[in-house]
């Protein structure tokens, strides 16, 4: 048994090691790729440890023009990226608490109507109404802002509908007790909903950061202005260079800078979360 | 301490459900007033129109004098404690006892002193920086009795307050929760489907039953004269035993036995007849008596329960005697004395106490 146990142990180790491998080497390839030239790359055998070119090529693109194609700077893409994001998973999460909150705590008519005309625009991604939202933000002469960038992506029904199923979980009682202490609905909303969905947030600006932060065909179609673009559209711009070489020294870094907002993100609200989770009220 | 007054109270729901059917009461300065009933009898809703958290369909109440049916919850005074206690998870025990405080604008050096001297009376002084999520279901009973008394309010509301609790703590949290209300001596209404609870805490009952007031008394007036077989039987434990009868000219008749009354009424005709489990004795020093044909016995260690029958009626009786009993020469049928002062007599078609 112990013989067994310890070739099963040694197996289930090899099989994560090499889940493991397969998700990490295309990322360490990426990298390695980041801090060699471009001849070197474009050589055809890539080396297997980073080169001496990281920082020549990390700052080339940080504080010069990130490519012939793309007219600014890497830092600006991933500035407009950091405000694109942010302000769709803070928008979202404001709009969406907002709207589960006078679903759930308010008496009025349609209310039911409201939820279920919330709930089937999940059946409507971007890619779906994104010729007649364009018509739209193009009319309201939006295009090139962040405002164009974020207000057509802020309304969320998957949010609207986890802080609803949220909210019906909170008793009833509460609400009563809150009334009976002088707590009207702002009150009620700000000292006792908003801290109580704490963790609910953080798991939902988890994901609606990255949401954003990935935003890919919205981006490309609403800007035209350089000094609107983000990262992760520009990175098709960098490769889209037609019979030229594609600029590998200048792609690889961009795209390794491009990952680490979302990871910084998760990691750093991962402890938010395990934080909430811990203390967690029965 | 302040008034309460309900003037023909009355409740419809949205969806058409009446849920209380006129209830009046005038409750006195700082009395305790215990509303007891079955569950579904319309006690929760009654409370929490008081409390204004359900709106009053028709009628009038007042808190000292004053019309209060329009007045958000806040503004009529009151506090509640809840079953479940409702207190914030997420705020440590002081601020679940500031929170109210502080909405009313009171300022900070004020809301410490009155919280921590309520705190103090409630033995909290170690918990204030918990969080409920710490505390036992005791500790989270007396924080929510906590947050209520911090604010001094006009009237205190309490919708089953102990259910939650384990039998004896419950004991241990009515007698405290009798003790502060003579204290403090704020006017309360509690809540209660427990006709223990009803009897140990009320200055005065309200018997309930499908949201009327069946009777308003003093425990023991509802006890030794209740006014219908449902408040009969609803107070008392065990229950009082009913038993269809005839009676004629002062003579009541049992089964297949007749008793001549000593105080009869004036009522002729089909009566149900009621007699506690605990007035019926073995020694034969009173003047009324009636065979029991035994089912059952049920030792319960200070008193036996005896389950049985009286010849030519089909009701069950339950007696309360004392542990001696242990029918030990296995009779079957068993005299038992009673008293006719301990018969209740309601009418059959009106349901009305007759004696
Ligand atoms: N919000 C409501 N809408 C409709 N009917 C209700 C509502 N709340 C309670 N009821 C009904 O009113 C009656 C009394 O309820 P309640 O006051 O909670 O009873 P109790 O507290 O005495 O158990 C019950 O029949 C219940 O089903
Ligand atoms: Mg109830």
């Amino acid at each position: 048994m112990v013989e067994n146990r310890r070739w099963l142990t040694l197996f289930s180790h090899l099989v994560i090691w090499l889940g493991i491998a397969l998700v990490a080497l295309p990322l360490w390839i990426a990298f390695v790729a980041s801090t060699h030239s471009s001849d070197m790359i474009m050589s055809g055998t890539l080396p297997f440890w980073p080169g001496e070119y990281m920082w020549e090529n990390y700052s080339r693109i940080l504080f010069g023009d990130a490519a012939d194609a793309v007219g600014v700077s890497v830092s600006t893409l991933l500035l407009n990226s950091l405000i694109m994001a942010l302000g769709i998973a803070i928008g979202k999460i404001v709009i969406s608490m907002m709207a589960a909150y006078a679903i759930v705590f308010f008496e009025f008519r349609f209310r039911l109507f409201s939820f279920w005309m919330i709930f089937m625009t999940l059946m409507l991604p971007v890619e779906v109404r994104i010729i007649p939202t364009f018509e739209v933000v193009a009319s309201l002469g939006l295009l090139d802002s962040y405002t164009g960038l974020t207000l057509p992506l802020i309304a969320s029904a998957t949010a609207t509908f986890l802080f609803r199923q949220f909210f019906l979980t909170i008793p009833k009682e509460m609400l009563e007790a809150a009334r009976v202490d002088g707590a009207g609905p702002i009150r009620f909303l700000f000292d006792i909903l908003l801290p109580l969905s704490r963790t609910n947030i953080a798991a939902l600006f988890v994901i609606m950061f990255i949401y954003g932060w990935n935003q890919y065909l919205w981006p490309l179609l609403v800007t035209n202005d350089e000094n609107y673009y983000t990262v992760v559209m520009s990175i098709q711009r960098m490769l889209a260079v037609g019979d030229d070489e594609v600029a590998w020294n200048v792609v690889m870094p961009a795209t390794v800078l491009a990952m680490l907002p979302p990871v910084l993100v998760v990691v750093l609200m991962q402890r938010l979360f395990v934080k909430g989770l811990v203390e967690t009220e029965k | 301490m302040a008034t309460l007054n309900l003037k023909n109270l009355k409740k419809t729901y949205a969806n058409g459900h009446q849920a209380i059917h006129g209830v009046d009461l005038d409750v006195r300065e700082g009395e305790l007033i215990v509303m007891v009933g079955p569950s579904g009898c319309g006690k929760s809703t009654l409370l929490r129109m008081i409390a204004g958290l359900e709106a009053i369909t028709e009628g009038t109440l007042e808190i000292d004098q004053r019309r209060v049916n329009d007045l958000e919850p806040a503004e009529r005074d009151i506090a509640m404690v809840f079953q479940n206690y409702a207190l914030y998870p997420h705020m440590n025990v002081y601020n679940n006892m500031a929170y109210g405080l502080k909405n009313r604008g009171v300022d900070k050096a004020e809301i410490d002193r009155l919280v921590r001297q309520t705190a103090a009376i409630l033995e909290l002084d170690a918990l204030l920086e918990r969080k409920p999520g710490q505390l036992s279901g005791g500790q989270r009973q007396r924080v929510a009795m906590g947050r209520a008394i911090v604010r001094n309010p006009k009237v205190f509301l309490f919708d089953e307050p102990l259910s939650n609790l384990d039998a004896k703590l419950r004991v241990q949290m009515r007698i405290e929760i009798k003790r502060l209300q003579r204290k403090l001596g704020i006017t309360s209404v509690y809540v209660t489907h427990d006709q223990v609870e009803a009897m140990t805490l009320a200055d005065r009952l309200v018997v309930m039953n499908g949201g009327v007031a069946e009777q308003i008394g003093t425990p023991m007036d509802i006890y030794n004269r209740p006014q219908t077989p449902f408040v009969a039987g609803f107070i008392g434990s065990p229950a009082m035993n009913f038993i269809q009868a005839q009676l004629h000219e002062g003579a009541l008749t049992l089964g297949d036995q007749t008793i001549t009354l000593a105080n009869p009424p004036d009522f002729n005709g089909a009566v149900v007849v009621g007699l506690r489990p605990e007035h019926m004795h073995r020694k034969p020093d009173y003047a009324h008596q009636l065979m029991l044909h035994i089912d059952l016995l049920e030792p319960l260690g200070a008193d036996t329960l005896v389950y049985g029958r009286i010849g030519g009626s089909g009701d069950e009786l339950v007696v309360r005697l004392n542990r001696e009993f242990r029918n030990l020469d296995n009779q079957a049928i068993l005299p038992l004395y009673f008293d006719c002062d301990e018969l209740h007599l309601f009418c059959a078609k009106s349901q009305q106490r007759i004696n």
